[in-house]
């Protein structure tokens, strides 16, 4: 059963969906969805996120950049390009991302995250998917204008406060017959302007386990958001961006403004 | 010798993201690093906060 994260009542609840857009709390009170605040729906542990894991994209950011960065994106590349990110970074189903006042250029990425299940160490591919706990929608934001050539992507691309937004849903492993048959989309504004398909992955879900466990001992908690396809468009405050993945759930979040930082008080 | 010293990289971080109690910024190492093989025990010390000391052995090794 799918399970989600919530605030209520000045409470953190696990729910489930109940009808017609509304999610039953744990402890059986049926709310509209819109009622609660929605929280990631599980607590993440390490933050694997995949750089390039979709052709088009790569050829799409090689359109866009120098001689010697557009070889480097479409060169074939036989491992998976992996970087980490923070927890200042998730925020949960209809949240507000803010759009930093130093954005030139900043965009949506719907992905498919990989939610693990089992500590697991040097995971043959073959066993890979017994690893999964569950999957559920991820929207990682870029800010495009920062990405430089010495270190791809840096924090100021993708580790802003609230840039990461994840869910509503943690739908079990057992729902999903296979994670590489599953439709993208992004809709801004009620537009489409990402659509693809998981079929497209340069390194599918199963790779990427026995990828990363071949490094590290990955553990119950840690998610994989696994790269997105091409589509990128610059999102402006106000924006409604809404991240689909066909069976896993469709992910609403709104940019906002930046505001000014608390100012300093004398101590 | 910090080519940015720690109120600097606190403000640079905190410019464009917010840091929270139990968050930690490594701020960097001084020139010639030796090599840890397995075998060794290192210790890293710094003046007045601790010494830190680990054995370094290979992957695979019972002990």
């Amino acid at each position: 059963m799918k399970q989600g994260r919530v605030v209520f009542g000045g409470a953190v609840h696990g729910c489930t969906p109940a009808a017609e857009g509304r999610v039953r709390l744990a402890d059986g009170r049926v709310v509209a969805e819109t009622e609660v605040q929605w929280l990631a729906p599980f607590e993440p542990r390490t933050i694997f996120t995949l750089a390039l894991n979709y052709a088009d994209h790569a050829s799409e950011l090689a359109a866009k950049s120098s001689k010697d960065q557009a070889a480097f994106l479409t060169a074939q590349r036989s491992e998976p390009v992996v970087f980490l990110k923070a927890a200042n970074a998730v925020v949960g189903h209809r949240g507000l991302t803010r759009r930093p006042r130093d954005a030139e250029f900043m965009h949506y990425e719907c992905e498919l995250a990989v939610v693990i299940g089992r500590e697991g160490r040097n995971v043959p591919r073959d066993r890979a998917l017994d690893y999964v706990l569950g999957y559920t929608v991820a929207n990682d934001y870029a800010i495009r204008n920062f990405l430089e050539p010495y270190y791809r992507p840096n924090l100021r691309v993708k580790n802003r406060d609230g840039g990461t937004a994840l869910g509503p849903w943690l739908v079990p492993a057992s729902a999903i017959a296979d994670p590489q048959q599953l439709r993208l989309t992004t809709h801004v504004n009620g537009k489409l302007v990402q659509e693809g398909t998981t079929a497209d992955m340069v390194h599918d879900v199963a790779s990427l386990i026995e990828f990363l466990s071949g490094i590290m001992t990955i553990s119950p908690g840690d998610v994989i958001l696994t790269g997105t396809p091409k589509g990128s468009v610059d999102v402006r405050p106000g924006d409604e961006v809404v991240c689909e993945v066909e069976g896993v759930g469709r992910l609403v979040n709104t940019l906002v403004d930046d505001w000014e930082p608390a100012a300093r008080q004398p101590t | 010798d910090l080519l940015r010293p720690v109120p600097c990289l606190l403000a640079e971080v905190t410019e464009f993201m917010t840091l929270e109690p139990g968050d930690i910024l490594l701020v960097g190492v001084p020139e010639d690093m030796p090599l840890a093989r397995a075998g060794d025990t290192v210790a890293v010390e710094i003046e007045g906060v601790g010494r830190l000391e680990n054995p370094v052995r290979a992957e695979g090794a019972v002990s």
